[in-house]
């Protein structure tokens, strides 16, 4: 029996407090982190990455639960997807849940598939009845097979629909509503959007149900010129910026969720992700002036 | 449009067939064609650089821009089938041998063969010892159906080149010597020592005999091959084989 699973036997499901401050837990650092056990409130891993029983990252992650509470953060369900519901994915993601019993389940608003192609990204959707049903029914069955309620996270989009006919907010408090689902609410991912799309991001938060969001993301984007202008990359590779860091402060006044720093590409070291996990603690608690925002 | 249909289309583009952007109702900052640009980009960009951790040797062989062009290539004509991409690389090697860009380097899919063994057998935690108890406990009727076992992850290859010479080669950054006209025989098999993954060369006898094991012939059967015992206990204490079946499970 590995550790985890006897843990889980001892144990229901991990809890993470609304103050929490987190580290999305990347390979580059499994050994620091397996060896230094460092100051941290929760971590939170990419679901697919565990999949494997038998896996090292495995292991890994055996080890470190017994130390951190969890998240599992999904990437590959599709929810968006109009194909049906990958049942071996879903059984494998029920597996590793059973297993760790995390504190927070997420997906995204996104699909990745068609006709059994899959994308390996996070597309966008119409914001459309039809995209909501589809939606709500395919996160209900996934729900209802985890036995969880998920958190369902707003993407970044570098496009919109002219068919849609509600606003991504309108959207994702409907899921809410329907799915009593909870909500991840990416800052980095708003501020993004309402750059390249024109959103305001302050209407976003406000239109937003408070009471749904139940994990806040932060993290760094890239400006990439192209010909016919300048657009805003979501790259998870930098550290989180000024307006993002701004967006985070008003927020907290009105919403008390666990936070995270999630770091993707260009990975740094661990030492820079506990930085910036500490900062956003600052800023949590209101230490860091506007004039202090780096 | 139905969700489906869009679904589709914006399927097709990524996969560079043909399809009406227009028709998708796309808005945003720039030109609907460099906005889809981003997330085709973005999407080949992604298993690329999945498939250059993969297969460093076949990278450090062809160099950057062969490998992009080999990547997208794989990628338009083998799409990916399953939402984890763990195991999207095990067509890799199929795929390279099968494509007229490569010919001019015959051992390249052989190489990649190599490279995602030893990605998989890396990928092995734990390696069961062979069950010496076990054996000892079977009737004469289990042992006429014996078969022994190799690891999944086990790699067997009988090469027209010297590919673990070019292969380790590649990885030292150093191919002088490398006699491009000699067969050879291989195996590369998971291991708890060194690097999780143990490779060196075999002699004919050896490939056939592990061969034998690995399409499942009987202890009868094997027990004909020369030196039976003598390759039995090697391979055994190497870990190659470390495990049996009297069909009775």
């Amino acid at each position: 029996m590995t550790q985890a699973s006897s843990r889980v036997e001892n144990s229901q499901s991990q809890s993470i407090s609304k103050n929490a401050i987190g580290i999305g837990l990347r390979s580059p650092h499994y050994q620091q982190m397996l060896a230094e056990r460092p100051q941290i409130d929760w971590l939170e891993v990419h679901s697919e990455n565990f999949f494997n029983q038998s896996s090292a990252q495995r292991q890994v992650l055996d080890q470190l639960a017994l130390d951190y509470p969890l998240s599992f953060h999904g990437i590959g369900l599709s929810l968006g997807s109009t194909d049906p519901l990958n049942k071996q994915h879903l059984q494998q993601m029920k597996a590793l849940i059973d297993c760790y019993q995390p504190a927070l389940i997420s997906e995204h608003l996104s699909w990745s598939s068609s006709n059994s192609r899959y994308f390996n990204d996070l597309l966008p959707v119409p914001y459309t009845e039809e995209s909501l049903g589809i939606f709500c029914d395919r996160l209900n069955q996934v729900q209802d097979f985890l036995g969880r309620a998920l958190l369902v996270e707003n993407p970044t989009t570098y496009l919109a629909f002219s068919d849609s006919s509600m606003q991504e907010w309108e959207f994702l408090n409907e899921i809410h509503r329907r799915c009593h689902c909870g909500l991840l609410l990416d800052l980095n991912n708003i501020y993004v959007n309402s750059i390249n799309l024109g959103l305001d991001a302050k209407v976003y938060l406000q239109q937003i149900d408070i009471a749904a969001v139940q994990e806040i993301h932060l993290a760094g984007f890239t400006r990439r010129q192209l010909e016919n202008g300048e657009i805003l990359i979501d790259t998870h590779g930098s550290r989180v910026s000024k307006a993002v860091w701004q967006l985070f402060r008003d927020f907290r006044h009105r919403c008390s969720a666990p936070a995270l720093i999630e770091w993707d590409s260009d990975i740094p070291a661990l030492e820079e992700l506990l930085s910036q996990a500490e900062l956003a603690k600052q800023h949590q608690q209101g230490v860091v002036s506007k004039e202090q925002l780096p | 449009m139905k969700l489906a249909d869009l679904q589709a289309q914006f399927s097709r583009h990524l996969l560079h067939q043909p399809v009406d952007l227009s028709a998708l109702n796309i808005t945003g900052p720039l030109p609907v064609e460099q906005l889809m640009s981003l997330y085709r980009n973005n999407f080949y960009v992604s298993l690329t650089d999945y498939l250059k951790g993969c297969f460093p040797s076949v990278f450090a062989l062809v160099g950057e821009e062969f490998f992009e062009q080999l990547a997208k290539a794989f990628i338009i004509q083998r799409p990916l089938v399953n939402a984890n991409i763990e195991l999207y690389g095990a067509g890799f090697s199929p795929f390279i041998d099968s494509v007229e860009q490569t010919r001019e380097l015959p051992y390249l899919a052989g190489v990649a063969a190599l490279d995602w063994g030893f990605d998989r057998a890396k990928a092995v935690v734990e390696i069961a010892s062979f069950p010496f108890a076990e054996l000892g406990l079977l009737s004469e009727q289990q042992q006429s159906k014996l078969r022994f076992q190799i690891p999944a992850e086990t790699l067997l290859i009988a090469s027209d080149y010297p590919l673990l010479s070019i292969w380790q080669g590649v990885r030292k950054q150093c191919l002088e010597g490398v006699d491009m006209q000699s067969a050879e025989y291989l195996i590369l098999h998971p291991s708890q020592q060194d690097e999780g993954a143990l490779y060196y060369s075999l002699s004919a006898a050896q490939y056939e005999f592990l061969l034998a094991v690995s399409r499942g012939d009987t202890l009868d059967q094997l027990a004909e091959i020369a030196d039976f015992q003598q390759q039995l206990n090697y391979f055994i204490g190497n870990t190659v084989i470390n495990g049996f079946t009297t069909g009775d499970e």
